[in-house]
């Protein structure tokens, strides 16, 4: 079924970008250069992800927006077990969708804060964004870690009230869930539980 | 200048190996053949298949001989091997009840259904340096094992057979603490989850079936010498063949059997409040090959760890836990070798610094 | 028999790209990432078996083996050094299993492994450095058990350290850390920088580089994102302060501002001064050599 993903170069060139986007958040990398999974495949991008990242050691669970077909793929190409969503290691949805679950996943705990849910998010498209700029796009102005002064990146497709609902289950740092999302066109943005979103409307 | 930093680089290391193998050969003795270690340094593998936590004899021999007989140096290049192999299956818990006997002794009971056999011991030989070995050759080897080859026989055969474990005779009677519940979790595994204290018995077993031998027992001597004694009986002592099966795809496969030492000790009873009849605690240890001083060390390590509030070293999980595995130790015990001038420099900063404050000079 | 068919037939095994298998680079991975998300936090990971001994730098080497791929270049340094016995031999290990070119040169290198120096040249956004880390936990000097450090962490309870630090001073006047000089990163947890010198602590502070550290043998990874506070230690009275050379310069390239290593002269019996930093070193005195032509 996986076309020609040749796994261990692939997956350690996404690992990086990933890895860049989570250092410096706001920061988009694009992984559309690497072969795709399989032709016309509607989640593409992000099962490339999910490849890079899950493993039968790890555990996920996924909104059922997503479907289940999506679900059985992604158990069988990463070999990753589906859980519960209170204790999944990594959890799966789309971001137009208002998420409520994101309050019950796991946001690990004070002795070990990494034992937490990793939450990967698609979305419709992830632009680079300038603070004067306006656009249709809600804009998100991010601040902490990684970031010199603000970053700002415009996503369409990503409910607003899910980032007020990932900004309270980030409230008690060190606790919390770090985000990856996801687009269209193999554009990700990751919004570690360390950065200040502020959300701007024009 | 005048000055070269310490610096040989490429030229030195391999200029340094070369001499490994100058210093093993310049003898001129012929050469050791790795099947001579796999047979007759018999306790020497064992020690490093359960060192270096790989059931492999032959590689065991094969790195004794590359390491010229040093273990840890051996169990090093095992585990290091290991790595490079990817972990396929999960084998089903071994019984040793299905164990196929070399020796088995107890010193709790005189009688024992199935019966003591004292096996290839040196327990009892004394301890005279054998001069004869100097002189032994394929003969003598040929002639002796002729002669003991009928008397011996039945090692192969099923005529020992297999018995039931001590300990459960006790367990029938209700005198030892149940641990069944424990039994059916899945067990930690510390080579693929980050060890964090306090550890479940399963990981605990596991560091120190992978322990280095000397270092468990120095420990446990702590513990039967005076700090913290578990008073403990040698249960049962059982040295072995364990058949091991893998489940594929719900089917029972035999993939192979292994020669394992099992040991375990009876301690010290224990009740839960003043009414509760009490109940004897029990120590297990289990490791690859023949070497009982490592199965009797981990026994009496895993009845102190037991221990609910830690008096002692050998009762405190965190510290017999993280010091036991040889491969750490001695990776960092030698690290020492490794240059350190910038910490040293930045010591002697502060030593000149603090000097000064004080009024000498520097 | 069977034993020796099998050996023979491995005997030319290819070992996998970067040593270690597929999933162990996963799980790397996916700690690398939560060490980045918790900055100072150390995450703890199943620490693989390498043939590099433990405690000779098999942190940063699995970090490293599980972000290099076949387009990075690859440096190593121990001590600021290229050519030591060390970061040779690891280098020699990282090439055999990956084929990367190697350079001693800091502004190319995509990742640098090192052990106790950050390189005197300015790292950009476009490199990662990789730190081997003897000690992970900078409360191991004043609590000797991993439970209770993991709980003093979890409370911010740093008191103990604190305190260590004023006694310090009460009895030497001087707080007498060299290398290894407590950090606070991003204002929530203390760190252990690694054995750097005093003089690269700074370096660490809003840095554009990412910076990762990773202890083989305590099992541990931890991350200072680029653009991120990492602060000292110290007193309003009694402040940080890194190693000096006042005075002192580099007797090959005549540097006044790098990290210097102290030598004895076996010959004369007198006590000269060599920039630790050999890579840096030497392109100073090209530099200067050109100059002269």
């Amino acid at each position: 079924m996986l076309k020609d993903f040749e796994s261990c170069f692939n997956c350690q060139r996404i690992f990086r970008m990933v890895l860049d986007s989570m250092s410096r958040p706001g920061k988009i990398n694009n992984i559309n250069d690497f072969s795709g999974i399989k032709d016309g495949y509607q989640y593409d991008s992000m099962l490339k992800i999910l490849i890079t990242l899950l493993d039968n050691e790890v555990t996920f669970s996924m909104s059922a927006q997503m479907g289940e077909q999506f679900k059985k793929d992604v158990a069988e190409f990463t070999g990753s077990i589906i859980s519960e969503i209170q204790s999944a290691d990594f959890y799966i949805a789309r971001g137009n969708e208002l998420n409520h679950e994101i309050l019950r996943l796991k946001k690990g705990t004070l002795q070990f804060p990494d034992d937490s849910c990793t939450v990967i998010m698609a979305v419709d498209s992830i632009i680079r964004a300038v603070a004067e700029h306006s656009l249709s796009a809600s804009r998100l102005r991010l601040q902490g870690p990684g970031i010199k002064d603000y970053s700002f990146a415009a996503v369409e497709g990503l409910n607003l009230q899910n980032i007020d609902l990932i900004k309270q289950r980030n409230a008690e740092y060190p606790l919390g869930i770090d985000v990856i999302l996801i687009d269209d066109y193999g554009n990700v943005l990751c919004l570690p539980r360390t950065v200040k979103i502020e959300v701007e409307v024009d | 200048m005048g000055y070269v930093a310490v610096k040989g680089g490429l030229e030195a290391i391999e200029n340094s190996e070369k001499l490994l193998d100058f210093f093993r050969l310049k003898g001129g003795s012929s050469p050791v053949q790795v099947r001579q270690i796999q047979e007759q340094f018999r306790l020497a593998v064992d020690k490093v298949v359960g060192e270096g936590s790989l059931y492999a004899p032959y590689h065991a021999a094969l790195a004794l001989k590359q390491s010229e007989g040093d273990t840890i140096e051996a169990s090093f290049i095992l585990r290091a091997f290991s790595s490079t192999i990817s972990r396929t299956h999960y084998s089903l818990p071994v019984k040793t009840t299905q164990m196929r006997i070399i020796r088995r002794i107890s010193a709790a009971f005189k009688d024992i259904p199935g019966g003591q056999y004292l096996g290839p011991s040196r327990d009892y030989t004394q301890r005279l340096l054998n001069f004869e070995l100097d002189s032994e050759n394929k003969s003598h080897i040929k002639r002796f094992l002729h002669e003991s080859e009928l008397e011996y026989k039945k090692l192969s055969n099923e005529d020992i057979g297999m018995f039931p474990k001590v300990v459960d005779l006790l367990r029938k009677e209700g005198l030892v603490i149940d641990s069944k519940k424990q039994e059916f979790e899945e067990p930690f595994d510390i080579t693929r989850e980050a060890v964090a204290y306090p550890l479940a018995r399963s990981g605990r077993l596991q560091a120190m079936a992978r322990g280095e031998t000397g270092g468990m027992l120095m420990i446990a001597y702590t513990s039967m010498r005076g700090y913290g004694d578990i008073h403990p009986t040698l249960g049962e002592l059982r040295v072995g063949y364990v058949p091991v099966y893998i489940n594929k795809n719900g089917e029972e496969i035999y993939a192979g059997e292994v020669l394992v030492t099992e040991a375990e000790v009876i301690a010290r009873f224990i009740s839960k409040d003043k009414t509760d009849k009490p109940r004897f605690t029990i120590g297990y240890g289990f490791c690859f090959g023949h070497n009982e001083l490592k199965a009797i060390s981990m026994a009496i390590l895993d009845r102190t760890m037991q221990a609910e509030k830690p008096k002692v070293p050998a009762e405190d999980q965190e510290f017999v836990l993280s010091h036991i595995d040889g491969i750490e130790s001695s990776g960092f015990c030698a690290h020492w070798k490794l240059p350190h001038y910038i910490t040293f420099q930045s010591d002697l900063d502060r030593i000149r610094a603090t000097r000064k404050k004080r009024g000498g000079d520097e | 028999m069977n034993d020796m068919n099998d050996v023979l037939k491995r005997k030319n095994r290819k070992y996998n790209f970067g040593f270690i298998d597929e999933n162990s680079k996963r799980e790397i991975r996916r700690k690398i990432l939560k060490a980045v998300a918790i900055p100072g936090y150390q995450v703890p990971f199943g620490s693989r078996e390498l043939p590099i001994a433990r405690g000779w730098g098999t942190g940063g080497l699995q970090i490293t083996l599980s972000l290099i791929g076949p387009d990075d270049i690859l440096k190593v340094i121990d001590q600021g050094c290229d050519f030591s016995v060390n970061a040779v031999n690891l280098k020699r290990f990282i090439q055999k299993t990956t084929g990367v070119e190697i350079t001693e040169d800091t502004l190319k290198a995509t990742i640098i492994q090192t052990r106790h120096r950050i390189p005197e040249e300015k790292m950009g956004e476009n490199q990662i450095l990789v730190f081997q880390v003897p000690y992970p936990e900078v409360l191991r000097t004043v609590e000797p058990s991993e439970a209770v450090t993991r709980e003093m962490h979890a409370e911010m309870n740093y008191s103990k350290l604190w305190v260590y630090l004023y006694e310090e001073i009460v009895k030497w006047g001087e707080i007498t850390i060299g290398a290894r000089y407590p950090v606070k990163v991003n204002g929530r947890y203390i760190m252990d920088p690694s054995p750097i010198p005093r003089w690269d602590v700074p370096k660490l502070h809003m840095a554009e580089t990412l910076y990762l550290f990773g202890a083989g043998r305590e099992k541990r990874i931890y991350a200072i994102p680029p653009y991120t506070r990492v602060e000292p230690l110290e007193f309003d009275d009694f402040k940080f302060n890194v190693e000096s050379f006042d005075g002192k310069a580099c007797s090959l390239c005549g540097s006044t501002d790098t990290f210097l290593d102290e030598i004895f002269n076996s010959e004369t019996g007198q006590k000269t001064y060599i920039c630790s930093d050999t890579s840096y070193c030497s392109k100073v005195s090209a530099r200067k050599k050109v100059s002269h032509e």
